[in-house]
């Protein structure tokens, strides 16, 4: 058993930065998921653990062994690679073996070891078979047992799924899930399907063009992206972001600009602190920001309620869809403000209609702050009950001034 | 009543057969006729000096006397076993460079498109030249003599192409650095169809460069090398020209191959039944020896073709056996 850690680890490739240095830390036993598009360095973050790349930058750890320089052969890590890299010229007792075989232990040691590992993963029947006579799920298997043999503290998965097709990727993931169980090993997983990271790991590390943009559990980052970047990547379909001013001394955030449909919104609670900060340093673009709801937040859409009857942190938008799509029992509508490009998702059964203005019913726990330069969400108050705190009163974090460009 | 009809098949074999029609005769003319042609002369006693064509070679008929005659010829036999001792050392240690250059390539090297620049130039020198070439460097007064006297003073005295022993010692080196980078080109690309990624998970297992090699690069390289190993025995077996050019053969038989010794037959004594004989045994001899070789070959490469089905795609595989 062991942890993994990462300092500052970063990657180079003459003037390219395939990594940025980054920090991470794995603790003992965790699963955790490398979430990123292709290109992302995520591959390139596994195989610096791996041993495979050298690092440009920083110190990896296994534990409290420093591991940086030593050679792949001996970091002793399970590595499960994208198509298995099984060697089809051997037994597939020949392939769960070779990790002893190499080390030299003895043949009545490889034998139980082997047959152990064999039932672990339902292979006994197979042993003797050519190891290019399994179907896909044999080989992911032997894959995994033929890492999994040599005990390694940390196992590493290079997108292990991507090769299935999608019902038979179903039941590997629960399968993988059971399987890091019952080894309790610490599991590095690369994957770009976030549905797979978001119900296997433990904690996932969101990266994005060589650098880490998010480290959490798949809750906190689905509940509290720190970026727009992850905002947008996780969940689909994904969140609708819009350009917002802040308007009224930082009390109400206004979207859409002169354009029709084009309201305000009240600053959520948790962001009050974060805006009257913003507003109090001052600065050309203090007051630009970013909004965000995901499309499932959105509640409604109901009509002729009146203004302000949904009690306290509840807002409502009217706007008009353009387009209304139906898939399975979800019903997406599409609604455009100022050139930006919205989506909610309501449940079937909810009448939508084209070209009728409905109205956009939303929790302000449902509502996320961006900076618009650095695409950072604003610091807020952790997410608990919704505080009571009535609008227009000074945040915890001094009076709001009048700043209004 | 119908016409008796041709299968599509039947019908593709005939206008096949009638394209290589053109081509089998031309076989005939280049092949078929003057191996006929030999094995007549071969049951003979004729020669040109008789003063008469081929044809009436028949008027001095002996069966199979040639063949007896070969069967006892010491000379022959001599030339025989300097060409096997000449295979048997020189291949090998191709083979083994040859292996040795190629596993430094794939293991990656500096400079390479350079070096592989140089480890290629030997085999593009014509033999006839490369064998003038050390004709000249194995001089008593060459340039090697000359490197050798930097640490070892008597070297200069070395006579290497007329000492018996150190002349079949240069002709050696000479073939070495004339068929290595054939070797080497061969074996690596052998070594190059290993897939990288089992090499990498063989490693990640734990496994250094001998196991590597042993257990993944060499089982899958083995068709490529009883190529290579089959290629060089056979074209070495016939060596000639470098020989040619840079011993003649000497000093006496010292470094006479068999095909040196067959044109010595041929264009000295005229003993053109005899080499026709001769060259018939070895013929026969040599393609049953390559014949199963080949056998082999493909045999394992039979075995690789199992292993290629094997690496298909694995989302073009059904997820269940």
């Amino acid at each position: 058993m062991s942890s993994i850690t990462l300092e500052g680890v970063g990657k180079r490739f003459g003037n390219f930065t395939a990594v940025q240095r980054m920090d991470l830390a794995v603790e003992n036993g965790e699963f955790v998921a490398i979430l990123g598009p292709s290109g992302c360095g995520k591959s390139t973050t596994m195989n610096m653990v791996a041993g495979l790349e050298s690092v440009s930058d920083g110190r990896i750890r296994f534990g409290d062994r420093d591991v940086t320089d030593e050679p792949v052969e001996r970091r002793g890590v399970g590595f499960v690679f994208q198509n298995y890299a099984i060697f089809t010229h051997m037994s597939v007792r020949r392939n769960l073996e070779f990790g002893l075989l190499v080390q030299g232990r003895p043949a009545s040691e490889r034998r139980r070891a082997v047959e152990r590992m064999a039932e672990f993963m339902e292979l006994t029947a197979r042993l003797d078979q050519n190891a290019a006579t399994l179907s896909v799920n044999e080989l992911q298997k032997l894959a995994i047992g033929r890492s999994a043999i040599v005990e390694p503290a940390i196992f590493l998965l290079d997108e292990p799924l991507s090769n299935l097709d999608a019902a038979f990727r179903e039941r590997m993931r629960s399968d993988l899930r059971q399987i890091q169980q019952r080894l309790g090993q610490t599991m590095l997983y690369v994957t770009h399907d976030q549905i797979e990271a978001m119900g296997l790991a433990d904690r996932i590390a969101v990266m994005s063009n060589g650098e880490l943009q998010q480290f959490d559990t798949p809750g906190n980052i689905y509940r509290e992206p720190a970026n727009v970047y992850v905002a947008r990547f996780i969940g689909a379909p994904s969140m609708n972001i819009l350009p917002a001013e802040l308007v009224e001394g930082g009390r109400r955030v206004r979207v859409g600009g002169n354009a029709s449909g084009a309201t305000s919104l009240e600053v959520p609670t948790r962001y009050r602190g974060a805006v009257s900060d913003r507003l109090a340093r001052g600065g050309l673009r203090s007051t630009s920001l970013l909004l965000g709801f995901r499309p499932e937040a959105v509640d409604g859409p109901s009509s002729g309620a009146e203004p302000g009857s949904d009690g306290p942190g509840v807002m409502r938008w009217s706007l008009a869809p353009t387009l209304i799509e139906t898939v399975g029992r979800r019903r997406i509508g599409h609604f455009e403000l100022a050139g930006t490009q919205l989506r909610g998702t309501w449940h079937r059964s909810v009448p939508l209609c084209a070209g009728v203005p409905v109205d956009l019913v939303l929790g302000e726990r449902n509502l996320y702050l961006f900076d618009a330069d650095d695409e950072r969400a604003l610091p807020s108050e952790p997410m608990g009950e919704p505080s009571r705190q009535l609008v227009g009163e000074p945040g915890p974090r001094g009076g709001i001034t009048g700043v209004s460009s | 009543m119908s016409e008796p009809t041709l299968s599509l098949a039947d019908e593709r074999l005939t206008l096949a057969n009638r394209f290589l029609l053109p081509t089998q005769l031309l076989l005939v003319f280049i092949v078929a006729f003057p191996l006929l042609m030999q094995l007549y002369v071969s049951m003979t006693w004729w020669t040109p000096l008789d003063g008469e064509s081929w044809i009436q070679a028949w008027r001095s008929w002996n069966w199979f006397d040639n063949f007896r005659y070969l069967a006892v010829d010491s000379d022959l036999w001599a030339a025989i076993w300097r060409t096997v001792l000449f295979v048997v050392i020189a291949v090998p240690i191709q083979f083994l460079l040859g292996l040795f250059l190629a596993t430094m390539f794939v293991e990656g090297v500096r400079g390479r498109p350079v070096l592989y620049s140089i480890v290629l130039m030997p085999m593009m020198v014509v033999p006839a030249v490369a064998g003038y070439i050390f004709f000249l460097v194995f001089q008593q007064q060459g340039p090697l003599n000359a490197l050798l006297a930097t640490f070892w003073p008597e070297a200069s005295n070395l006579n290497w192409l007329s000492d018996v022993d150190r002349a079949f010692v240069a002709v050696i080196i000479a073939d070495v650095w004339q068929w290595t980078p054939l070797m080497f080109l061969l074996l690596y690309a052998g070594l190059m169809a290993v897939p990288e990624d089992q090499l990498r998970a063989a490693r990640i297992l734990g496994a250094g460069w001998w196991h590597r090699f042993r257990y993944i690069a060499l089982p899958r390289m083995k068709t490529v090398m009883i190529i290579a190993l089959a290629l060089r025995t056979i074209e070495c077996f016939k060596i000639f020209d470098m020989l040619y050019v840079m011993t003649g053969g000497g000093p006496g038989v010292a470094t006479e191959s068999l095909s040196l010794y067959l044109y010595k037959l041929t264009f000295q004594d005229l003993e053109w039944s005899y080499v026709a004989a001769i060259g018939l045994t070895v013929l026969v001899v040599l393609s049953a020896v390559a014949g199963l070789l080949i056998n082999r070959a493909a045999k394992a490469a039979n075995r690789d073709v199992v292993d290629a089905g094997a690496r298909t795609p694995l989302a073009a595989r059904p997820a269940e056996a």
